[in-house]
This record gives C-alpha cells, structure tokens and sequence, in this order.
C-alpha cells in the first residue's frame, strides 16, 4: 500500500472514532456548562448504550426500536442517576464531585460487569455488504453508520439549540449561566436536562461502534476519558469546539498509532491532553472565561 | 499554649498506643490469611497516608497515584532480579527516582487545578503504565518480570513469612505516620493546608503555594514508591495489573473513607475497605455464584459516591467532630451543675 | 523617603477598564483611605498592587525597588501583607493556626526540619505560637485562639483577618473594606487597632465605604470613580472637592 493511501486509510478510521468522542465530548461540555461539573461517568454512558442494544437485539428486537429503546433506557438511569446523586451534592467542592462521579461511573460499571459479565458482545453490522474501497483505503460500512449518524445528531443537536425552547435554555445556560437563571430558568431542572440529553448522545455513540470495536463493561472509560480530552482540546464550554476536538483526536490518535506504535495508543490521546492543558490551557479552539479572585 | 501541648500529648499518647497495639497485634493472629491481608493493610496505608498528605492538606488530587507505586515496584523488581542490586539499595532508588518524575511531571501537571489537574494526573498515570505494558525488554509487558524478585533480608534474617514481613511493613507504615504527622504539625504542614484553605490567602501571606505543591506531591510519590517495593518484595512477582486506574482510585477511595485530613484517616479508610471488600469476596459468590472477580468496584463507587454525599469529611472527621461536640455539651453540664 | 509610588496604573479585563492610569504615592507612617463607588476599581487596584494579577501598563514602586510583575508571595515577602474583601479564612484551621500562617516568611523550617522536627526547630515552634498569640491578642481573640476559624462570627473573623496579616510584620497594610459588616463596637475596635498599628509604624491603606470612619482616620484619601482617580487630598479637601460630591457622595444619597 503506498503511503498516501495508507494515510487516507488512517484518516478514515480516525473519522470514524472521531465521531464517537465527539459525541462524548459534546456531552461533557453540556453539562459542563449547565452544572460546572466534569462527569467522569460521560463514558458509562456510551457502554450503557451499546449494552442495552447489544442485549435487545439478542433478544430478537428489530434494529430501530432497539436502538430507540436503548437510548431511552440510557436517559431513564442518568435522569436516576443525576436525581439521586448529583443533586445531593450540589454544594460540594469541585474536587469532591469529581470523586463522586468517578464513583458513579465505577458503580455503573461495575454494576455492568455483574449483568453482562467481561465477555465482549458483537452487535451484527446495521447493514450488510463487504468494505468499501476508497482511493485505495478501505472503510466497512458500519463505519459510514458512525460517520453519518454522528453527523447527523450533531446536524440536530444545533438545530435544536437554535429553535426549541429547551434547546435555547441549554444554550444560555451553555453561554451565561447566571444570565439564564435571571432569565427564569430553573437551574436544576436544566441540570437534568443536560445530563438526560448527554445520556442520549453517548447512548448513541455506543450503539453505532458497537458493531465495529465490540462492547465490553469497561469501555466507557477510555471512551470517557478521551471525549474529555477532547472536550478540553476544544476548550471545554465551546460545543464546536468539542467536535473538532473529537475529531481531530480521532485522527491524531490513528495515525499515532499506525505510524509510531499501537500499543501506545492510548498514551497518544494522554501525551496530547497533557500538551494542550500546559502549552495552551484555554484549549486549542477555544478559551476559559477568566475566573475572578 | 496548654491546650497546645495537651492536644500534642494526646497526638504522642494514641501513636504510642497504636503502635504497642500493632505489635503485638500479630501474635495473636494464627491464621496466615489474616496475616496476609494486615501485611497488604499496610503497604496500602503507606500509600494513603501520602495521598493524604496530598489530598487532604494541600488540597490536591492524584488520580495517579498508583503509577508511583508500580514505578517503586518495577524500580525493585528489575533492579534487583535482573542487575541483582541489593535490594534496600534497589529501593532507596525507586524512591528517589520516583520522587524525581514526580516533581519533573508536576512542574507542569501543577499548573492546573480542579479537575483539569484530576484528568492530568490521570493521564500521567495511564502514560506510565503503558510504559509498563510495552516496555517488553524491561518489564516483561503484560505478563510481567520473567525473573523471581529476591525477598527481603536484613543480615540473616530472611522476611520471607507474612509473620516476619508484617513487622517490617508495619514498622515502614508507622514511620511513614509519625513523619506525616510532624509534618502537618509544622510550619510546612501550615502552608499545605493554607493552600486548601484559600490559594490566594495563602500567597498574600508569602507562601510559595506552587513550590509546595510540587514538594508534596514528590513526597506522596516517595512514599507510594516504597510502598510499591515492599509489595514487589512481598509477592516477588509483578505486573502491570496492579498499577492501573482501578489501582489508583481504590487509593483514592481508601483516602476518602477515612478522612482525608486526619492522620488516623488512612489507617480507617485502608482497614475499612480492605475489609469490607475481602469480607465481599467471600460472601457475594455465595450470594450471586456467576459473579466474576472484581464486583467489588460496584461497591468501591457506591462507598465513594456515599461518603462524598453524607460524610464529606469521611469517617474520621465524623468521629472526631461526634467526639468534640459530646466533651462539649459534658462541659457545659459540669458548668452548669 | 516614598514607602509606595504607583505610576499610570492600568488594568483592564476584556473591555472593561477597571483601573485606569492611576497615579499616586504614600509616605511611611500614613492612613490613607481609598474610596469611591461600587465597581470604582478599589478592590483591583489592591490585586495589583499585591501581584493577583499583572497590571496592563504601569509601574508600582515599593521602597524605591520595582515590585510591578511580581509574584503575590514575592510582594508579601517584601513586607505588603493584606486583607480581602470576600473574606479568605483558612476554614480548615483553628484561628491561632491562621495567624501562625502569617509567620510563615518569617520562619525557615523546611520540609526536612518539618519531618524531623529537632531541637532548633520546636524552637522556631514556640516562638511562632507566641507571636501569633500576641497578634490575637492585640485584636482581642485570645479566648476563641484554640476554635475551628469558621466558627467566629463575620465580625470576628475579619479581625482575625488583620491578625494574620500584621503577623508578617509588614511595612505596609492593606485592607479592603475592614469595617464593612462591622457592629459600632467592633467598628471602634478597629480603629483602635487601625491606630495601634499606625503608631507602631505600619502604613496603612485602606478601602472604606463608610464616610464617618475613613473621614476620622485617614490622613489623606484618594478618591477613584469607574477606574479613574478623580481627586486626592486630605479629608477636608475631598469633602469639599465639587467634582468629588457630584460624582460619588452624590450617588450615594440616591443608591445605596
Ligand atoms: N477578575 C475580573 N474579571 C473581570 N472583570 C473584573 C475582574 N475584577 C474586577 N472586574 C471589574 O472591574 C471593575 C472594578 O472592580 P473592583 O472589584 O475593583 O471594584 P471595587 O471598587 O472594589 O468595588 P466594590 O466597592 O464593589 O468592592 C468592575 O467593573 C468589575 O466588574
Ligand atoms: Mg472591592
């Protein structure tokens, strides 16, 4: 293979995870924004929804109802989940409600370990047919899943900022929080809200890469993790930010790895975080509000 | 100045106490897994009480603290099995070497607060351990050192028994208590905790809070670096499975459960969750046969998420403050009578 | 000798100018009160002056040294010590460990002699705990020496405040709104320990929104409005500056 194809060829697997921790990055800065809180527990989420899929269709549900099922499933346990445990703790420092949601995402999976076990689950292909070559690179079709539905919900995600009402509240509180708690509206409710509609974006994010990278207990955490190093490349409160972060994670991470060493994988996406948090900690897209003393 | 010297006497009085209690504690302990468990209790308190020292003092977390402990444990094993180093040497040296990373890696790292410094300790401890997982030549990689780790003498005496290594954990564990302990007593002790108590406040008044941070933070590596030899020493095989992420946040839990700035912390936090999650191993296969190994992370997140909620302080705090609120509602009686 | 010259100070954050090209000195053995509205930039003039921040343009001069671009330690170390607005208690400490804090740059015990703490250094120790029981006493804490520092009340806990900071034994003292939320007998208190200080050599500068004390014990004020330094001059000149009445004390009969 020439290098030129071998490139186009990790640029294209790079896409495909690209949109996935894009999507996980768009959610931490969701709720970033509305809540101040980092939640370590973004990439459970992702799992969560790859296994609940995984495990409808096992039991011979068709592929759509399967996924919107899952996906509500998803939003049923994170609205429990911020109802239970973040709200209580409202008032606790930063440091402490990182803990409490590194908690969390370790309850959820261990939780996920007792159910499904550490076998790894394969979900079929949503649509039959071999690779696709391309310019000498090949991609398999449920790679054009994860690329357009990322597309896709990202394509929504903005529309609604801009046109409904809930989408417009998130948006402010994404923007001003405390200008949109003057505006009337009702921070824990938004609160939920954001963390019920994070669910969802991860949820999906793990149903379109179940069928490509398997699912396992423990995937939301490197999945997690690297939304969040997207996240913060992008600059933590921009959501366009977020998704060319995840993006361009996603391809820095594949050729990394093809073109110096696969085992240090993901050490890649750690070495970067920890370049762009000394180099350039307002993030390479965007820059923190300054915090006044 | 008298309740000064009357709470120091007390702080003397409980270490001596608890350190005759450690001591004789062994010998009545006839069953070698009891022992086993106590002799692991306190290479984990080791690591805590740094951690703390970290966290609860100055403030800062460390989502990476079990990188330090596999970086004394590899330092020990490859020093010793492969270049036959003595191994007190071998450790002195995983000491200061670990130190050094640590305080090189936190001139940047601490820079950043919050959560961005959780993720960058993280990050810096995931690093580290896939340096263990594809350092092949050095380490072994996943499988871990091919080559047996000597275990520790000292002239002829050989700890090669849970009895015998138990006083040498123990004694390293006490140690690592009393100079804890002086330091949060002390002027340095002071500024760590006026940085958790306000950063800004703390550099009005001339603490260089940046230039202790980095200082505690090597110290709580020193100390997760000796503690991860004695394991090496111990168990005379390594790994890299012991030093992960899951490592580090059941360290972090262990700190969080007893308390983080409270010297008996550590000692609680580690006894409490090693004992509720040995206590686990043995009951919930008979509860959930199909259960595989770590359940156990199931109850380490809900403990986490718990305490964090109800007993922000952890379990020492809530004892000391129940403690402090009865002598003074008794006080107020003998006034009153 | 000037104690403190500061030049054409400027700061501004995004768009927004809050201080704007001040220009002012102090001479040694001074009170000198800095008022003006809300927002008018009093409380980031100090920032400045105590290396919070970096100012925009301009210079501060501290004892004849260029001190502009410093850090906050480095400053405190040259003997500026202050007080905040938002109080900064260590809530994680007793109150006699908060002023023991403030001796911290004048003790030497390291992280060696804090692990191994022999002789010399149980020494330094002592001394430490003694001095800071005399800054306590000086404001009048010696009682609660020994509690949890969040458990004083608001009143009690911006003396501790002062406390702390002359326990640096600085040269110059700068506290931002001392007597705000301060009961008369406490606002009486603070003035006598604002007076004690003075007579031991401390300058003071302090923000004040309260007329009656900054016009009873300041030697001379500095008036800033919306970041500019509209007057200076001693209390009589300022309450008799028309520019000075229609901008700020004008305001006040109307606001707050
Ligand atoms: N860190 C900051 N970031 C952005 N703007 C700031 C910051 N600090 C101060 N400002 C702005 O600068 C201006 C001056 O603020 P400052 O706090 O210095 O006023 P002040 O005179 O102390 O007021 P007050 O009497 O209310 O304490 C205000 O408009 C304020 O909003
Ligand atoms: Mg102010």
């Amino acid at each position: 293979m020439s290098l030129a194809s071998e490139l186009l060829q990790y640029l294209l697997s790079g896409l495909t995870m690209g949109g996935i921790y894009a999507l996980v990055a768009l959610g931490f800065v969701i709720i970033h924004n509305v809540t101040g809180i980092i939640n370590f527990a973004q990439g459970e989420f992702v799992m969560l929804g790859g296994m609940f899929m995984v495990t409808l269709v096992g039991a011979g549900v068709p592929t759509v109802p399967a996924l919107v099922l899952s996906v509500i499933l998803v939003m049923i346990v994170v609205g429990i989940m911020e109802f239970g445990a973040i709200r209580s703790a409202k008032r606790a420092s930063p440091v402490s409600l990182v803990i409490i949601t590194i908690g969390l995402s370790t309850a959820i999976r261990g939780i996920a370990l007792l159910v499904w076990g550490t076998n790894p689950y394969r979900l079929e292909p949503f649509t039959a047919g071999g690779p696709i070559h391309i310019g000498g690179a090949t991609i398999v079709p449920q790679s054009l899943w994860v690329i357009g539905t990322t597309a896709a919900v990202l394509a929504l995600t903005f529309f609604m900022f801009e046109y409904t009402y809930w989408g417009k509240a998130l948006r402010a509180c994404v923007v001003n929080k405390f200008a949109a708690r003057l505006m009337g509206i009702n921070p824990q409710k938004m609160s939920l809200f954001a963390f019920v509609f994070s669910a969802a974006l991860g949820a999906l994010a793990g149903i379109v890469i179940a069928p490509i990278t398997y699912v396992t207990y423990d995937m939301g955490l490197m999945l997690g993790l690297k939304g969040f190093v997207a996240a913060v490349m992008g600059g933590l409160s921009s959501t366009p930010g977020a998704v060319i972060g995840g993006i361009a994670l996603g391809v820095i991470e594949s050729l990394g790895a093809g073109l110096v060493s696969s085992g240090y994988k993901d050490g890649i996406a750690f070495i970067i975080l920890l370049l762009v948090l000394f180099l350039k900690p307002g993030g390479i897209f965007g820059t923190f509000g300054s915090k006044r003393v | 100045m008298k309740e000064l010297t009357r709470r120091k006497r007390l702080r003397h009085f409980l270490i001596a106490l608890f350190t005759v209690f450690i001591f004789v504690l062994p010998f009545f302990v006839s069953n070698n897994y009891y022992l086993s468990v106590l002799v692991v209790i306190g290479i984990h308190t080791t690591v805590v009480v740094g951690l703390c020292l970290l966290m609860g003092y100055a403030g800062q977390i460390s989502l990476g603290h079990a990188a330090f402990y596999g970086l004394g444990a590899y330092t020990s094993g490859i020093l010793t099995s492969t270049y036959n180093i003595s191994p007190w040497l071998a450790i002195l040296a995983g000491a200061m070497g670990t130190g050094i990373v640590a305080y090189i890696m936190g001139i940047p790292i601490f820079r950043l607060k919050e959560h961005y410094l959780a993720l960058a300790t993280l990050g810096l401890g995931l690093i580290i351990h896939v340096v263990f997982m594809e350092e092949v030549e050095l380490t072994g990689g996943p499988s871990g050192l091919s080559k047996g780790i000597p275990y520790l003498a000292i002239g002829n005496i050989v700890f090669n028994t849970d009895f015998k290594y138990y006083f040498l954990v123990w004694t390293v564990a006490l140690l690592a208590i009393i100079l804890a302990n002086n330091v949060v007593h002390s002027r340095i002790g002071r500024a760590l905790r006026s940085i958790h108590g306000s950063e800004i406040a703390a550099q009005s008044l001339g603490v260089d809070t940046g230039k202790f941070k980095l200082q505690v933070f090597a110290l709580s590596a020193v100390y997760a670096s000796i503690a991860g030899s004695l394991y090496a020493h111990y168990i005379t095989f390594i790994s890299p499975s012991p030093f992960g992420l899951m490592t580090s946040i059941q360290f972090v839990v262990m700190a969080v459960v007893g308390g983080l700035s409270n010297i008996w912390g550590p000692i609680l936090g580690v006894t409490g969750v090693t004992v509720l999650t040995e206590g686990l191993k043995s009951i919930v296969p008979q509860l959930i046969p199909q259960a595989g190994g770590e359940y156990e992370i199931v109850v380490f997140g809900l403990i986490l998420v718990i305490i964090m909620i109800f007993l922000p302080e952890g379990l020492t705090s809530g004892v000391v403050r129940l403690y402090e609120e009865w002598r003074y509602r008794k006080e107020r009686a003998d006034e009153t009578s | 000798m000037r104690l403190l010259e500061i030049n054409n100070l400027t700061r501004s954050f995004g768009g927004v100018l809050a201080v704007n090209d001040v220009s002012f000195s102090v001479d040694k053995g001074q009170i000198i009160a800095i008022i003006g509205p809300n927002g008018a930039g009093k409380t980031t003039l100090f920032n400045l002056m105590t290396g919070i921040y970096p100012p925009t343009h301009g210079t501060i001069m501290f004892k004849g040294t260029e001190i502009t671009g410093l850090t906050a330690y480095q400053i405190a170390r040259l003997g500026i010590a202050r007080t905040f607005q938002n109080l900064q208690i260590f809530n994680n400490m007793t109150v006699l460990e908060n002023v023991m804090v403030g001796r911290h740059i004048k003790s030497k015990t390291g992280f060696l002699g804090a692990i191994f703490p022999v002789w010399p250094v149980q020494r330094e120790e002592r001394e430490i705990v003694e001095h800071s029981l005399d800054k306590l006493a000086m404001v009048g804490l010696t009682d609660q020496a020994m509690q949890p520092a969040n458990s004083l009340p608001y009143g009690r806990q911006k003396m501790l405040e002062i406390a702390r900071a002359i326990a640096l034994e600085p040269e110059l003292l700068l506290l931002d709104e001392p007597a705000a939320g301060l009961n008369s007998t406490e606002t009486r208190e603070l003035i006598d320990t604002i007076y004690n200080l003075r007579d031991q050599g401390v300058t003071i500068l302090l923000v004040e929104h309260d007329m009656e004390t900054v016009m009873e014990i300041a030697d001379r004020l500095v008036v800033l409005n919306f970041g500019n330094k509209l007057a200076e001059g001693t209390p009589y000149e300022i309450q008799n500056n028309q520019e000075v009445i229609t901008a700020y004390l004008g305001e006040e009969g109307s606001g707050c």
